[in-house]
C-alpha cells in the first residue's frame, strides 16, 4: 500500500542514474567451452570428436552383441539344449541382429562418414555441426534405451524383423517390442538427421577445385549411403509407427480379423530392409577402395564404374525387396519379377569385385593389416555374394528361405563384408585419428583367428541349412539330424567352434590397442597414401586443414608428392617430395583467421528429451509430458543459440590477451 | 490525521461490526453472523496495523526515501496486464456460478495475464535502460507469446466455426459454409482490389467478422449440438437382435458401407451369386471336384468375398446355427447370422469370417445363402 | 618411405603366408563341403517327389555355376597376391582403368545371369502349376501344431466325409495333392524339403503348394516361419502310402467311434477324459453320460481357438505338434526306415501298446507347458483375455494319467 505522495516541489529526478551496461548473456546457460575434460565431450561439436565417440560406442556395441551371439551358438552346441530357455533364446537372436546391424555397422560407418567426409573433401567440419551431435546422442540413447529392455521385463523377441501378427500385444505381451520399436525410431532419427547433414556436407563443402568426380571413392560411396537412408530410414519409421499404434493405442493396421493383411508389414519392412543392407555394406566398399589404391601404389581401376556402380547398386537397391518375400504367398509374377531383378543387382556388385582385383593387378602390394582386411573382404564377400546369386533364384529360394543356408548367406556378406572392411578403414586410419600405429604382428595375429573362425562358423551353416536346419530354433534334434560323422550335430558343433575362435580374435583387437597406447608418435605419412585427408597432421588439428586446400586431381595428395617424368607415353614416376613437406608448405601458408562453430548443451538435452519421451511412452503419461517439454526447450534453446559463441564466454586468458580459440588436443 | 487507507479499512470495519449485528439480529442461522463477525475483527487488525505504519507512505520530508525508492525512481510503463488479470478474476467469478466452460476460460485468463504481468514487472527490473529491458523481455518472451497465441487465436476461430456447424441442421450446414466462403472471398476480392482502403477499415472489417464468429460460436455452444446418429454396423444391427441377415430391405447399415473392406489379396473363398440365382464358389487353385460344399478352417479369421452378379442389390448371409446371449440375467439360445452389407450389381465386398464351433455341432450344420433368392444357398462345412 | 618398408621387411615371410594360406583355407573349407550328413530327413538336394526335383535340377545348373565363378575370382586373387607382392619393384603404372575391359567384364556375368534367369522364370512358373492335382488337403498352422483337414471330395480315391487329423498328412503315392494353407494366428510356414519348397502360411490369406510323392515312406518337415516361443517344436511330417494302403487308412479315419470294454481302465479313462480333455480335443462319437455328443469347444478356451483332434489319436506316431514320438526309438525305427514296400503295412499298425513311448506323453500329460514352452508367464492372461495359448498344466494326477493313457491307446 505504498503510494508515493508526490510533493510538487521536488526537484526533478533527471539523471539520478547513469546508464548500466547490460551484459550480453543473460547470465545463466553460459555456453560450453572447455577444450578438456569430459565437457570437452559432452558438448562438442567437432566432427572428429563425434566420429570418435561413434567409433568406440560401436565397439562397445560390437562386443555386447558378439556375447549374445556366442550364447546362441553355446545353445546350439549340442542337441536340445538347455543352456538358455526359449524365450532367452528368442530375446537373444533378436538382440544380437539388432544390436549388430543398427547399433555396431551403422554408427561404425558413420563414425568413419563423421571423421573422413570432411577431411577428404577439405572441409573444417560438417555443414550442420550442432545436428551432427544430436545424431550421435539421440543414437547412443537409443542404443542404451534397448538394452535396458533385458532389465525391465525382457527383450524384444519377434526376430529382427519382427513380422507382425507375431508383434502384436497377445504375442509378445512384454514391454520388448515396444522398447525395440521406440529405440529404433531414435536411432533412425540419427540416422535421418545425419544422412542431411552429411548430403549438404558432400554438395556443398568441397575445396575448390574438387568436382564431384574427383572426390574420394570412400567420400562418394558414403554419400550413397547417405541418400538410401535418407529414403529408407522413413519407410521403418512409418511401419514402426504403425507397430507402436497397434501395440499401445489399440490400432488395427495388422489385426487380421478386422481386415488387415499381415504381408502389410513385410513389405514395409523389407523395403527399409533391403536399401538397409546396402546401406550396411557400401561405406566398407568404400573404405577398401582407399586401401587397396594406397597398398597397390595404384590408383583405383576405373574409377569411374566404381562410382556409378555404387550408385546403381544405391538405386536398384530400392527395387528387389521382395526377394525376402519368396515364399509368402506373393503369386509367380512377382515372384519372377523380382527373381530377375536381384540377379541384375548382382552385376554392379561384379563389377566392384573386378575393380578391386584389377587395382591390385600389377601393383606393388603391401600386405599390412589393413590390406590383409581388403583382400579378405574381397574373398569372403565373393562367397557371400555367390549364395546370393543362388537365392536370387526363387524356386532355390523356397528351399533355402529361412534355413540356416540364408544365415550363412548374410553373415558372409555382412561380417566377410561390411566388418572386414571396418576393421580395414581402423587398420588405416589408425594413425590419423590417434596419432599412433596399431602394432602389425598384433594386427596379424587378430585378422587370421577373425578369418579362420569366421568361416569355421559360418561356412558350415550352408551345409546345415540346405540339409534342413531351419534359422531361429532354439533347439534342434538328432531325429532331423541324418546320420554319419559329418552330420547336421557335427557341423553344429563346429560352428560353435569356430565362433569362440572369432571371439578371441576379435579381443585380439583390444588387445592390439591395449598393447599399442604407448606406442611413439606415427609419422605423418606413414602409408605413402594418396588422398587429401593425409594432408593434415596425425591427429589433425581441431581446424583441419590450415588452409582450404586448391584441389588439382583426383589423389591430389599423391600428385603433390610424385611427378610423372617419363616420355613418349612411359611412364616413370619420381618422388618430388615427401607427405611431410606437403603438411608442413600447406602449414606455411595457413589462414590468418580461422572460425569453428562453438560447442553446445541443446543436442545432448533435446536427445535426452526424446529419451525421456521413450520411458514415457511405455510407462507412463506424465513422463511423456515430462520429456515432451524437455524437447520443446531444448529446440526453443537450440533455437535462440547464436552458432559461435560470443568472446565474453570464453574464459579470459590467464595472461590478459584475447580469449584462445585453439581448442582440443586429443 | 488519519491516512486515506486508514480511514477506508476503518470505515469497512465499523461496516462489517454493524452488518453482524444486523444480520444476527435479523437471521436465524449462525453461519452469516459468524462470517461478518470475522471479517469485521480481521478489518480491525488491518485498520490497527496500517494506522501504525500510517499507509507506509514515503512523505515528502524523508529526502533520501523519496530519492532512492525504486517507485521513485522510475514510473512503471502503461500495461494493459492488470486489467486483464483483473477481469480474469472477475470472469472466474462469474464461471462460479453460470458455466463450468466460462469458468475454466477465467482460470486460463488469470494465469496468463498473471505471467505476464510477472515477466514485465522482471523485465523492468533487469537494468535501468528501459529500450533494453523491452529488448529482453521481448527476446525472451516472444518466442513464446506469439506461437501461443497465434494457436490459442486460431482454436478459439476453429472452435466457434465447428460449434456452428454442428447446431445449424445439415442442410445448413451446407449452405453457412458456402456463404461464409462467398462473403470471405468477397471481402478479400474487395480489399485486394481497392489498396487505397484504409488499414483501419480493413482490420475493422476483420475484426468484426471474427467477432461475429466467435459469438456465434460461443452461442451455438451453449445452446447445444444438433443430434448426429451414429452409423450402423451390419455386425451392430446383428448384435441388437435386428433380422438384417434374414431381410432385403435396405438399413442404414448397408449405406457406405464403412465397416467392410472391399477386397483383400489370396482369399479364402470367392461366392458368386449368378444372374441364374446361384450361389457358386471359387477357392484358390482347383475346386475338389465331387463336393458342392465349402470348406473352411475353423476358429480362424477367414476372408470371403462376396460378388454380386445378379441385377439388384443382394447381401450374402450366413447361417450359423444358434448362439447363447445374455437377456435379462437368463441365457437366451437366438439365431447366429452374420452378413454383408448389401452391395450393389457388380460390386464385391469381403468379409472376414471366425467361426468357432464345427459344423457337426448343429443339426443343420451351416450355409451360405442370399435373402429374397431362394435358390441361392451353400453348405458350409467346417470341421 | 622407411618405416613404411622397414615394416615391410619384417614381415616379408608372414606376407608371403599370409594370402596364400588364406586362399587355401577357404578352398579346404570348400573341400569340407563334401562332409555332409547321409540320410538327413530334411535334406533339400535329396528330392523324393517331381517338385523338389524340378528345384533340384534347378540347382544342379545354378551352384556349379556360382562354385565356378567362385574358383575363378579366388583363383585370380590367390595369383595377384603371390604374384605382385611386394619384391622392391619401382612404382607401378598409374593405370586408371581400361574402359573395354571393364564392359566386357560387366556384359560377361550380365550374359551368365541371363542364362540362370531363363530357367529360373521357367522354373516358377511351372512349379506354380497346381491344375492337375486331383486331391486338395487343407493345412492350418496354429501356435504350435499343424492341423490337417481333408473335406469331402472325390480326390484321393473319394472321401466321403471330413477327416481330420493333426502333425501328419497322409497322401496317396504318386497323386498330385494341392495344400491349401492358412493360420489362425501367426505367420507360419509349411515346408517339407524332399518334397517342394516352404510356402508360407499367413492368417487371412490362403495359399497353395502342391505336393507329390514318388515313394511310399515319411518325409520331415518343420515350421519355418519364426511364430513364437515354441517356433523349434513345430514339426510335421507327410506320409505317403501306396494306393490301397491309403484307402485302409482313410477307412481307418471314418471309422465309428468304439467305447471301451465296460470296467476296463479305459473306460475309466474315458470319464476323465470327457472331464479333463474334452472341453478342447474332440473325438468323434464321443458321448458323455447321458448320452448327448461331445462338441470340443476349444474356440472358447484357447486364444487361437483350436486344438488338435484326438479321434484316431494312435494312427499317427508323434505328437505336439509332431515334437515327439508316439513310439519307442525301436518302434519308430522299424517304422521310419522301413524299405517302402514294407512301410505302408508298419504305418498303418499305428501305435500299439509295447510300442507307446509313454515316457513323453506322460511328461506331456503331467505338464505341458513345462516341457513345451507356450507361456511366457501362465499367470499373465490379461493379454489374451483370459484363453489359453497352448495346453495348459491340467495337474493331473499319476492315475489320472494312468487312465487317459489306456483310454488314448484305443484312439485307432
Amino acid at each position: 500500500m505504498a503510494i508515493i505522495e508526490r510533493p510538487s516541489d521536488t526537484p526533478a529526478l533527471a539523471g539520478t542514474s547513469g546508464v548500466v551496461t547490460p551484459s550480453s548473456s543473460y547470465g545463466y546457460f553460459r555456453r560450453p567451452v572447455e577444450s578438456t575434460g569430459w565437457k570437452s565431450w559432452a558438448f562438442t561439436v567437432d566432427h572428429k570428436k563425434i566420429g570418435i565417440m561413434y567409433g568406440v560406442s560401436a565397439m562397445v556395441f560390437f562386443f555386447i552383441g558378439g556375447f549374445e551371439a556366442l550364447l546362441i551358438r553355446l545353445q546350439l552346441a549340442q542337441p536340445d539344449g538347455t543352456i538358455l530357455s526359449a524365450d532367452k533364446y528368442n530375446q537373444m537372436f533378436t538382440m544380437h541382429a539388432t544390436t549388430m546391424v543398427f547399433l555396431f555397422v551403422m554408427p561404425m560407418a558413420a563414425a568413419f562418414a563423421n571423421y573422413m567426409m570432411p577431411l577428404q573433401i577439405g572441409a573444417r567440419d560438417v555443414a550442420f555441426p550442432r545436428l551432427n551431435a544430436l545424431s550421435f546422442w539421440t543414437f547412443i540413447f537409443g542404443g542404451i534405451f534397448i538394452n535396458t529392455s533385458w532389465f525391465l521385463g525382457g527383450a524384444a523377441d519377434g526376430g529382427w524383423f519382427m513380422y507382425a501378427p507375431n508383434s502384436s500385444v497377445p504375442f509378445s505381451p512384454t514391454n520388448g517390442v515396444d522398447f525395440w520399436t521406440l529405440g529404433l525410431l531414435m536411432t533412425g532419427v540419427a540416422s535421418q538427421v545425419g544422412a542431411v547433414n552429411l548430403i549438404v556436407t558432400a554438395l556443398n563443402m568441397r575445396a575448390p577445385g574438387m568436382t564431384l568426380m574427383r572426390m574420394p571413392i570412400f567420400t562418394w560411396m558414403a554419400l550413397v549411403v547417405q541418400f538410401l537412408l535418407l529414403f529408407a530410414i522413413p519407410i521403418i519409421t512409418v511401419a514402426l509407427f504403425l507397430l507402436l499404434f497397434q501395440r499401445n493405442f489399440d490400432a488395427t493396421f495388422f489385426n487380421v480379423a478386422e481386415g488387415a493383411d499381415p504381408l502389410l508389414w513385410q513389405h514395409l519392412f523389407w523395403l527399409f530392409g533391403h536399401p538397409e543392407v546396402y546401406i550396411l555394406v557400401l561405406p566398407s566398399f568404400g573404405i577398401i577402395s582407399e586401401v587397396l589404391p594406397t597398398f597397390s601404389r595404384k590408383p583405383l581401376f576405373g574409377y569411374p564404374f566404381v562410382v556409378f556402380s555404387g550408385a546403381a547398386i544405391g538405386l536398384v537397391g530400392f527395387g528387389v525387396w521382395a526377394h525376402h518375400m519368396f515364399a509368402a504367398g506373393l503369386g509367380p509374377i512377382s515372384v519372377a519379377v523380382f527373381s530377375v531383378a536381384t540377379m541384375a543387382i548382382a552385376v554392379p556388385t561384379g563389377v566392384k569385385i573386378i575393380n578391386w582385383t584389377l587395382t591390385m593387378w600389377g601393383g606393388k602390394l603391401w600386405f599390412s593389416t589393413a590390406m590383409l582386411f581388403a583382400v579378405g573382404l574381397i574373398v569372403q564377400f565373393t562367397v557371400g555374394g555367390l549364395s546370393g546369386v543362388t537365392h536370387a533364384v526363387a524356386p532355390s529360394d523356397t528351399q533355402q528361405t529361412d534355413t540356416y543356408y540364408i544365415v550363412a548367406h548374410f553373415h558372409y556378406v555382412i561380417f566377410g563384408g561390411a566388418v572386414l572392411g571396418l576393421f580395414a578403414g581402423i587398420y588405416y586410419w589408425w594413425p590419423k585419428v590417434f596419432g599412433k600405429m596399431l602394432n602389425e604382428t598384433w594386427g596379424r595375429w587378430n585378422f587370421w583367428l577373425m578369418i579362420i573362425g569366421m568361416n569355421l562358423t559360418f561356412g558350415p551353416m550352408h551345409i546345415i541349412g540346405l540339409q534342413g536346419q531351419p534359422r531361429r530354433m532354439y533347439v534342434w534334434t538328432e531325429n532331423r539330424a541324418g546320420e554319419g560323422f559329418f552330420n547336421l550335430g557335427f557341423w553344429n558343433l563346429v560352428s560353435t567352434i569356430g565362433s569362440f575362435i572369432l571371439g578371441v580374435g576379435a579381443l585380439l583387437f583390444l588387445v592390439n590397442i591395449w598393447v599399442s597406447r604407448k606406442n611413439p608418435p606415427a609419422p605423418a605419412d606413414p602409408w605413402d597414401a594418396r588422398s587429401l585427408e593425409w594432408i593434415t597432421q596425425n591427429p589433425p588439428k581441431e581446424h583441419n586443414f590450415d588452409r582450404t586446400p586448391t584441389i588439382h586431381a583426383l589423389d591430389e595428395f599423391f600428385h603433390r608428392k610424385y611427378e610423372d617424368v617419363g616420355e613418349d607415353g612411359q611412364h616413370d614416376y619420381k618422388q618430388v617430395r615427401t607427405g611431410e613437406q606437403v603438411i608442413a608448405e600447406e602449414e606455411a601458408n595457413a589462414d590468418a583467421h580461422i572460425h569453428l562453430p562453438s560447442p553446445s548443451y541443446w543436442p545432448i538435452i533435446l536427445s535426452f528429451g526424446m529419451l525421456v519421451v521413450c520411458y514415457g511412452v511405455i510407462y507412463s503419461f506424465l513422463l511423456l509430458a515430462v520429456g515432451a517439454a524437455i524437447c520443446i526447450l531444448a529446440l526453443f534453446g537450440w533455437a535462440l543459440e547464436p552458432p559461435t559463441a560470443d568472446d565474453s564466454e570464453f574464459d579470459p586468458p590467464s595472461d590478459g590477451g584475447q580469449p584462445s580459440k585453439e581448442l582440443a588436443h586429443v | 490525521m488519519f491516512t486515506t487507507g486508514s480511514k477506508f479499512l476503518i470505515g469497512a470495519t465499523v461496516l462489517a461490526t454493524v452488518s453482524a449485528i444486523a444480520y444476527g439480529v435479523a437471521q436465524d442461522g449462525v453461519m452469516g453472523t459468524v462470517g461478518l463477525a470475522s471479517a469485521a475483527v480481521a478489518l480491525a487488525f488491518l485498520a490497527g496495523v496500517n494506522i501504525y505504519v500510517r499507509d507506509s507512505n514515503v512523505w515528502d520530508d524523508e529526502i533520501s526515501a523519496v530519492e532512492t525508492a525504486p517507485a521513485a525512481a522510475r514510473p512503471p510503463a502503461d500495461s494493459i496486464w492488470p486489467m486483464a488479470f483483473a477481469l480474469g478474476a472477475v470472469v472466474v467469478t462469474v464461471g462460479l456460478v453460470t458455466y463450468q466452460a466460462v469458468f475454466i476460460v477465467g482460470i486460463i485468463l488469470m494465469l496468463a495475464a498473471g505471467a505476464e504481468w510477472t515477466a514485465e514487472a522482471w523485465a523492468e527490473r533487469a537494468s535501468a535502460d528501459a529500450t533494453f529491458n523491452a529488448e529482453v523481455r521481448s527476446r525472451i518472451a516472444n518466442p513464446l507469446e506469439f506461437p501461443l497465441a497465434a494457436a490459442i487465436g486460431i482454436g478459439i476461430i476453429v472452435y466457434a466455426f465447428s460449434r456452428i456447424m454442428l447446431w445449424l441442421s445439415k442442410t445448413n450446414t451446407v449452405v453457412f459454409f458456402s456463404v461464409m466462403g462467398a462473403v470471405i472471398l468477397g471481402v478479400a476480392f474487395l480489399l485486394a482490389y481497392r489498396p487505397g482502403i484504409k488499414s483501419r477499415a480493413a482490420f475493422g472489417t476483420i475484426a468484426v467478422g471474427a467477432l461475429a464468429l466467435v459469438a456465434g460460436g460461443a452461442a451455438a455452444g451453449l445452446d447445444g449440438e444438433r443430434e448426429i446418429k451414429v452409423h450402423e454396423t451390419t455386425e451392430g444391427v446383428s448384435e441388437e437382435g435386428g433380422d438384417i441377415c434374414a431381410s432385403t430391405e435396405e438399413f442404414e447399415a448397408d449405406e457406405k458401407a464403412s465397416q467392410s473392406v472391399g477386397a483383400t489379396a489370396a482369399v479364402a473363398a470367392t461366392i458368386t451369386l449368378t444372374d441364374a440365382g446361384e450361389l457358386v464358389f471359387d477357392v484358390n487353385g482347383p475346386v475338389e471336384e465331387g463336393t458342392d460344399s465349402l470348406t473352411l478352417p475353423r476358429s480362424n479369421p477367414n476372408n470371403v468375398l462376396f460378388v454380386n452378379e445378379s441385377d439388384e442389390d443382394r447381401r450374402l448371409s450366413l447361417d450359423l446355427g444358434t448362439r447363447v446371449v445374455e437377456e435379462d440375467g437368463a441365457d437366451e439360445e437366438v439365431p447366429f447370422l452374420v452378413c454383408t452389407a448389401l452391395v450393389e450389381p457388380d460390386g464385391e465386398q469381403n468379409k472376414t469370417i471366425t467361426i468357432g464351433a464345427p459344423s457337426f455341432a448343429f443339426p443343420d450344420g451351416y450355409s451360405f445363402f442370399v435373402p429374397g433368392v431362394e435358390s441361392a444357398r451353400l453348405e458350409l462345412v467346417v470341421p | 618411405m622407411e618405416s613404411a618398408s622397414t615394416v615391410s621387411t619384417m614381415s616379408r615371410r608372414a606376407k608371403l603366408r599370409g594370402p596364400a594360406a588364406r586362399i587355401a583355407l577357404v578352398a579346404g573349407l570348400g573341400a569340407l563341403v563334401a562332409g555332409c550328413a547321409q540320410d538327413a530327413p530334411q535334406d533339400t538336394w535329396d528330392p523324393a517327389g517331381p517338385n523338389a526335383e524340378m528345384i533340384n535340377d534347378l540347382d544342379w545348373i545354378v551352384f556349379p555355376i556360382a562354385g565356378i565363378v567362385g574358383l575363378i575370382v579366388l583363383t585370380f586373387v590367390a595369383i595377384i597376391v603371390v604374384k605382385f607382392r611386394d619384391r622392391g619393384q619401382a612404382i607401378p603404372e598409374q593405370t586408371h582403368g581400361k574402359p573395354a575391359l571393364e564392359i566386357g567384364l560387366t556384359i560377361l556375368p550380365a550374359l551368365i545371369l541371363i542364362g540362370i534367369a531363363i530357367p529360373t522364370v521357367g522354373t516358377i512358373m511351372a512349379l506354380n502349376e497346381t491344375d492337375d492335382t486331383e486331391c486338395i488337403v487343407n493345412v492350418t498352422g496354429q501356435q504350435w501344431w499343424w492341423e490337417v483337414d481333408y473335406a469331402q471330395q472325390d480326390g484321393c480315391g473319394g472321401i466321403p466325409e471330413p477327416i481330420v487329423t493333426s502333425g501328419q498328412m497322409v497322401i496317396p503315392v504318386g497323386t498330385p495333392v494341392l495344400v491349401r494353407g492358412t493360420s489362425r494366428d501367426v505367420i507360419h510356414s509349411w515346408w517339407i524339403p524332399r518334397l517342394n519348397g516352404k510356402r508360407d502360411m499367413v492368417p487371412g490369406r490362403v495359399h497353395t503348394l502342391r505336393l507329390e510323392a514318388d515313394e511310399p515312406g515319411i518325409y520331415a518337415g518343420q515350421c519355418t516361419e519364426f511364430c513364437g516361443l515354441s517356433h523349434a517344436n513345430m514339426r510335421m511330417e507327410v506320409v505317403a502310402l501306396e494306393p490301397d494302403d491309403f484307402e485302409a487308412w482313410k477307412a481307418q479315419q471314418l471309422a465309428p467311434y468304439q467305447a471301451p470294454a465296460a470296467g476296463t481302465l479305459a473306460a475309466t479313462g474315458e470319464g476323465t477324459y470327457v472331464a479333463q480333455c474334452a472341453r478342447c480335443h474332440q473325438v468323434n462319437g464321443l458321448e458323455d453320460a447321458d448320452g448327448a455328443p461331445v462338441i470340443a469347444r476349444p474356440d472358447l478356451q484357447v486364444y487361437s481357438g483350436a486344438a488338435p483332434n484326438l479321434s484316431y489319436f494312435m494312427t499317427r506316431n508323434t505328437f505336439a505338434g509332431a515334437s515327439w514320438d508316439l513310439l519307442t526309438d525301436e518302434c519308430r525305427a522299424d517304422v521310419w526306415e522301413a524299405p517302402p514296400e514294407e512301410f505302408g503295412e508298419r504305418y498303418l499298425e499305428g501305435v500299439t501298446a509295447d510300442c507307446l513311448n509313454s515316457v513323453d506323453l506322460r511328461e506331456w500329460l503331467r505338464n505341458a507347458p513345462a516341457k513345451k514352452p507356450m507361456y511366457a508367464d501362465a499367470e499373465k492372461l490379461e493379454v489374451t483375455d483370459g484363453l489359453v495359448r497352448g495346453m495348459p498344466n491340467l495337474a493331473l494326477s499319476e492315475d489320472q494319467i494312468d487312465e487317459l493313457i489306456a483310454y488314448l491307446l484305443e484312439r485307432k
